[in-house]
């Protein structure tokens, strides 16, 4: 089972064998569960979505393309299930859960404590923005899907995702408190 | 000279914009160092997004969405279709075996087929062109039975309740059969 490709997997599962499944969650969990973390910000809601994600995925499977690869597609599954679960604006004061204890920046090497900083720092100011901008720049940078792709995906106009995009990278550049540099555009 | 704006620059990294525009942007982008600049930045915060690190999972997923699948799994569509197809196939057995219940069955006086069939089309025929219930044409049969006919019938529907409860179980998927 384990040395199948997905396409088989997906084929044998919509036969209603639940073990070729159970083979395609544990290729993609890390995954999916990552899309939900990064637009959630903390660990017990996103795995809790991570699972609805596969429950979602294995009633429309019917509905999925064997021709398409199944990896980004089940993490636009996860990111269209997790937008019902973010509120409407964004957390005062952004939490990374336990986070900071698991890998603690302050011990070990100097430069991979440099590094987690960094790896902190993105991630506290993805959290910082309002849901919205959060989506936008998970479709783009971390799904890499194409502006009508995410158009389609979000059921928005075209214009409306390329201005959410810009923006959410104007603010998580202010966020991550580089300097500003003079504005000629808009 | 007029500067890039900043969604022009947004979309030259997007990879978003048509050939014509793309050329004219880099030629701007190689005599402007102010665009330059606003450009390194932009690209600097494309590679902070892309070097962020999936976090590692606690839990293995796989084993709680299969309990949960194996709960209230429907069943799924190619064994619905079995049924249908053995629903026909037992309708045909059915009619293939008349005669064979014909000649084992003397004592229930039972019609030859041609006798129901051609009753029916006649039944139809009648309805259709008088409006009218039309008459039975062949008596229902009888229901007093000897005894070595009852013992054959029980037996003959006892089989068929066998046959009937196997083949609901082979209809349960495994994965359901097992838990
Ligand atoms: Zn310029």
């Amino acid at each position: 089972m384990d040395t199948l490709p997905d396409h088989d997997l997906i084929l044998r599962a919509r036969r209603g064998e639940t073990e070729a499944f159970g083979e395609l969650v544990h290729r993609t969990q890390t995954a999916v569960f990552n899309v939900c973390y990064r637009l959630l910000g903390e660990r017990r809601e996103a795995e809790d979505l991570a699972q609805e994600t596969f429950l979602r995925a294995w009633e429309r499977l019917h509905t999925f393309d064997v021709e398409r690869p199944f990896l980004p597609w089940i993490r636009r599954v996860a990111a269209n299930l997790c937008l019902n679960h973010l509120p409407a604006r964004a957390p005062d004061f952004p939490e990374l859960d336990d986070e900071r204890d698991r890998a603690n920046p302050e011990s070990g090497p100097p430069q991979l404590v440099e590094g987690r900083q960094q790896t902190e720092q993105v991630r506290v100011a993805l959290l910082s923005l309002p849901p919205r901008y959060r989506l936008a720049l998970e479709l783009r940078h971390f799904q890499e899907l194409s502006y009508e792709e995410i158009a389609q995906t979000l059921n928005r106009p075209l214009s409306d995702v390329k201005s959410d995009l810009f923006r959410a990278r104007k603010l998580l550049k202010s966020a991550l408190g580089t300097p500003k540099s003079p504005d000629f555009g808009d | 000279m007029t500067h890039l704006s900043d969604d022009l620059l947004n979309e030259y990294l997007d990879e978003a914009l048509a050939r014509e525009s793309r050329t004219a942007a880099e030629s701007h982008l190689a005599a402007c160092p102010d665009c330059s600049a606003r450009l390194a930045e932009l690209r600097a915060l494309f590679a902070d997004l892309g070097s962020l690190p999936d976090l590692p999972l606690e839990v293995d997923f796989a084993p709680l969405i299969l309990a949960r699948l194996e709960q209230n799994a429907p069943l799924p569509r190619p064994v619905r279709w079995l049924t249908v197809v053995q629903a026909i196939g037992a309708v045909l057995a059915a009619v293939l075996a008349w005669p064979l219940a014909e000649t084992m069955l003397p004592a229930w006086n039972l019609p030859p087929l041609q006798n129901i069939s051609s009753a029916l089309a006649n039944s139809l025929l009648q309805t259709v062109s008088d409006f009218r219930f039309p008459k039975l044409v062949f008596d229902l049969p009888s229901l007093n039975l000897d005894l070595p006919t009852t013992t054959l019938t029980v037996t003959i529907l006892g089989v068929a309740l066998l046959w009937l409860v196997a083949n609901g179980l082979l209809l349960i998927p495994r994965s359901r059969r097992t838990s």
